[in-house]
């Protein structure tokens, strides 16, 4: 295992120890750590956090930030996410995007080509990654 | 007991919906918790209450309330506020796993789960008589 995070043309391999509790539908598992956990680790690239409403609709407005390889994560997908990103998601493959989402049909619903990323937290200092990777 | 509804619409009047549970937590929850909280969230954060800013989490951790999970916030909502009622479409099969274990309090949609395995709940659908149960197998099935 190698504590690292490895950022390839697309899609994010996360290969990572001790560090990642993702879990699709489950509540408590870390999800929203998961971009604060991967900073402590070595070539981890940038993650750029939507954290609520107000972040979406800037990213809407002014979706990549011209110059930046980096991560961008959404928290609470379910709730702020809507057709108008995703359509900006999909039009963008070669971006990296972690989709915090648990309930989310609007994913199904629209064709989104991503993949899927389930996380499973071991315990609190030992987490283990699943081998689904998200995009 | 728990009333879920299955409709929006069926939600009483005078009963406020309220979709974003993490900003009704800041807002109201956060300032009504106690110990109360004790056993409530078992399946998602097994928080028991330390004091009014923070919680002890299943792993022994020190942790803030306001880092408590969607899920949890979502069921601490229910329970502390009544009067309200909440959407749980941020809840994980364990948070509403938390949510059928309540006796009280109100959420839309009318789904909840049972991954501890505890059949017995205090649930009425749509505030109907006919639609209220006391065994997940028997809601379930129905």
């Amino acid at each position: 295992m190698t504590d690292r995070v490895i950022y390839k043309n697309n899609f994010i391999d996360l290969d990572i120890e001790r560090t990642l509790n993702i879990y699709s539908n489950k509540s408590a598992s870390g999800k929203t750590y998961l971009p604060y956990y991967v900073q402590y680790f070595k070539d981890f690239p940038r993650i750029f956090v939507m954290p609520n409403e107000l972040s979406y609709k800037e990213f809407i407005k002014t979706p990549w930030r011209a110059g930046d390889e980096a991560i961008y994560f959404f928290d609470r997908f379910d709730m702020f996410g809507n057709v108008q990103l995703l359509n900006i998601l999909k039009n963008n493959l070669n971006v990296c995007c972690l989709l915090d989402c648990k309930n989310s049909e609007i994913l199904f619903d629209n064709n989104v080509p991503f993949k899927i990323v389930y996380l499973r937290r071991v315990n609190c200092n030992y987490m283990e990654m699943k081998n689904d990777i998200l995009f | 007991m728990l009333h879920l509804y299955n409709d929006k619409q069926d939600i009483p009047e005078g009963i406020e919906y309220v979709r974003d549970n993490v900003q009704f937590f800041m807002d109201v929850t956060y300032n009504k918790l106690d110990e109360r909280v004790n056993g409530l969230l078992k399946n998602t954060d097994g928080a028991t209450y330390l004091n009014s800013e923070q919680f002890t989490d299943k792993w022994g951790n020190t942790v803030s309330w306001l880092d408590l999970s969607t899920g949890g916030k979502t069921v601490l909502n229910i329970f502390y506020n009544e009067d309200y009622c909440f959407d749980t479409l941020e809840c994980g099969r364990n948070a509403l796993t938390d949510l059928k274990n309540l006796r009280q309090g109100r959420a839309f949609p009318d789904y909840i789960c049972n991954l501890d395995g505890v059949d017995e709940c205090d649930v009425i659908v749509d505030d109907w008589d006919d639609y209220h149960y006391t065994s997940y197998e028997r809601w379930k099935n129905d």
